[in-house]
């Protein structure tokens, strides 16, 4: 087994929601190693996405700790920002595009070096957007902006890549193709991937289940 | 697994982790060759492909800095007006006895600066009245013997652009071209309060000729004029000092000094002294350019800024996705806050230019015919307008800055993704 990118020790969150208090994670954990597609599972606001920020380094946990690569993310937030765009591959429900900036120099946008730029060209025609990469967002499909946004997030090689309901907005076919592009895209890094559909997860060597801000592992397809 | 060379991780990514020290320590650099790309977030981008986003900002910065440079710039036709009236100061210092009792010889005074002077001789002075943008101004009207009148010219670089000089055949005096144009005087025309009961300036003069070049003065000769007897006890004696070339300002403080030691029924007026009245008299119209300018800063100021606001609101999710992926705060401030500078500040070129543009047609179509002078090139009128950028920048940083250290990225992402 390779060494863990990934590890969140006994987190919770609590948000403040008016006067009350809401619990939405509770005493997770997790390890996600190098080469490692992990699938997570839950209805909607069973805290799926916001494990998925605090593994991210964008929101604090309130108890237990999340560490990426080995260092425990900055709390604020904010500063863990250079760790951030260096170790993280960030796809989201929504592509959040930039609209005035074509589909390459959204990907540049995120580029750290000259290694991230040159390797522009072959992640866009190993994603099947080549022809696409001087367009602006508005000419694209639904599926090719995911596309676009999967560009970006693996532009420096990271790490980690986590991606949150990456085909919510895309009927199953095209959601499996993105998963199939996502999941070989980043084969080594560490991959998590959250869903509420289980086909979109068959990749997966690991599902683990949320709800009501708990986890529990279930066996995925491809888990051993 | 292959570990990846480029990628510096945490503390717990050794490899990444030597990778990262060595560079810090100065070790061996790794072989990547450096390309000069250009950054997608470069503001000039943004502007090129939204420019109808912050065109009204800058045209806010441009009608504003154009109003200003055109209220603030005429005012400097009072100094520049007066100055072109005092410039023959510059040539000749003039010695009077205080009061017009003729009492004193001026020529007393003179001699006390005899080492610095050239020539010295007596003239009749009084003043011809030409229209201000508030009030009047006044030129000099010497009279002198007409054959000192060819001299003066060619010291004070005039030129006789029409009629003739005085002389014992042609009485009467010879007038700047401005001043005449500003009076609707023309040769064979009088002045004089003997012609017009308004008119300040005693006697009636004949003008016999009009003259061109940068300082303003009228020459006429002394005794000549058909009312000489009429005039002469009531012009006031004074006596034009010539200093030796290079050597006025020796010759001034010689002057001043005779005054102060035992000649004070004399008063010495040099250019310098005029260019301090004249300053004293418009030395509060600084305030009044600095309270307008300041207060159209402001408003201007918090316009743009609410501006910046408004489609800061419009491009929330830029920027969240950019905290999200990594770009600090920090930077994201300031391409925000350079898109705002190069926006007000393209705003504020363009105003002045405009407002130059402007002023140049006014001053030919207005000012000049009326005899007054404005310096179109005037730097306070800039300078001034400068706080209408400057300020909207600063007041902008302070809003966006704020605006994005409490921007939650988070909230951004799950308002629209759900």
């Amino acid at each position: 087994m390779s060494e863990p990118r990934l590890v969140a020790r006994d987190v919770e969150l609590d948000l403040e929601d008016g006067a009350r208090t809401r619990h939405v994670l509770r005493g997770v954990g997790l390890s996600v190693a190098a080469g490692e597609f992990v699938g997570l599972m839950g209805p909607s606001g069973s805290g799926k996405s916001s494990l998925l920020f605090v593994l991210s380094g964008l929101r604090a946990p309130t108890k237990g700790s999340v560490e990426a690569l080995g260092a425990a993310w900055p709390n604020p937030p904010a500063r863990g920002a250079a760790m951030r765009r260096r170790s993280l591959g960030l796809v989201l429900q929504d592509p959040f595009l930039i609209p005035y900036l074509t589909v390459r120099e959204n990907a540049e946008a995120q580029a750290l070096d000259d290694a991230a730029h040159a390797r522009i060209a072959p992640l866009a025609e190993s994603l099947g957007i080549a022809a696409l990469l001087d367009a602006f967002p508005e000419k694209l499909s639904t599926g090719e902006r995911q596309r676009a946004s999967i560009l970006r997030a693996l532009v420096n090689d990271p790490a980690i890549v986590l991606a949150d309901e990456p085909t919510a907005h895309l009927d199953a076919a095209s959601g499996l193709a993105v998963i199939d592009l996502l999941a070989r895209s980043a084969e080594r890094a560490a991959l998590l991937v959250t869903s509420h559909d289980p086909r979109m997860l068959e990749r997966a060597g690991r599902v683990l289940r949320i709800a009501d801000g708990m986890l529990a592992h279930a066996p995925g397809p491809g888990a051993g | 697994m292959r570990e990846r060379r480029d990628r510096a991780g945490g503390e717990g990514a050794p490899a990444d982790m030597a990778w990262s020290v060595s560079l810090r320590l100065g070790g061996p650099r790794p072989m990547v060759r450096r390309v000069k790309r250009a950054d997608p977030l470069r503001p000039t981008l943004y502007l090129s492909r939204r420019l109808r986003r912050v065109a009204p900002s800058g045209a806010v910065v441009a009608l504003v800095t154009a109003l200003l440079v055109l209220v603030i710039t005429p005012t400097n036709t009072f100094l520049e007006t007066t100055r072109r009236d005092i410039a023959p100061l510059e040539a000749f210092t003039v010695v009077s006895p205080i009061g017009a009792t003729g009492a004193a010889d001026p020529l007393a005074a003179v001699s006390a600066a005899d080492a610095h002077v050239e020539r010295a001789f007596p003239a009749r002075a009084m003043w011809v009245r030409h229209p201000m943008l508030v009030g009047d101004a006044f030129c000099a009207l010497l009279l002198v013997d007409s054959a000192e009148i060819p001299d003066l010219l060619a010291r004070l670089h005039l030129e006789l652009s029409s009629g003739h000089l005085p002389d014992a055949e042609h009485p009467g005096v010879v007038l700047h071209e401005d001043v005449a144009r500003a009076r609707g005087l023309k040769i064979g025309d009088r002045f004089g309060s003997l012609v017009n009961r308004d008119d300040t300036t005693p006697g009636a003069h004949p003008i016999v000729g009009l003259l061109s070049g940068a300082p303003r003065i009228a020459l006429g000769d002394e005794g000549a004029d058909a009312m000489s007897e009429f005039l002469m006890p009531r012009a006031t004696h004074f006596v034009l000092v010539i200093a030796k070339p290079g050597e006025k300002e020796a010759s001034d403080a010689a002057l001043h000094a005779a005054r102060s030691e035992g000649h004070e029924a004399f008063e010495v007026i040099d250019d310098a002294e005029m260019r301090a009245r004249a300053d004293k008299a418009l030395a509060n119209l600084p305030v009044l350019i600095g309270f307008v300018s300041s207060a159209s800063a402001a408003v201007v100021a918090l316009v743009v800024a609410l501006l910046a606001v408004i489609a800061f609101q419009g491009r929330h999710e830029e920027f969240a996705i950019l905290l999200a992926i990594g770009h600090t705060p920090r930077r994201l401030v300031t391409k925000l806050t350079t898109e705002c500078a190069i926006v007000t500040g393209l705003g504020w070129l363009i105003g002045v230019l405009v407002a130059l543009a402007v002023l140049a047609a006014f001053e030919r179509s207005m000012m000049a015919p009326r005899g007054l002078v404005m310096r179109v090139w005037d730097a306070r009128p800039l300078a001034a307008s400068l706080l209408v950028p400057v300020a909207s920048v600063l007041i902008t940083l302070v809003a966006l800055g704020r605006a994005l250290r409490t921007l939650d990225p988070i909230e951004v992402v799950q308002r629209r993704g759900g």
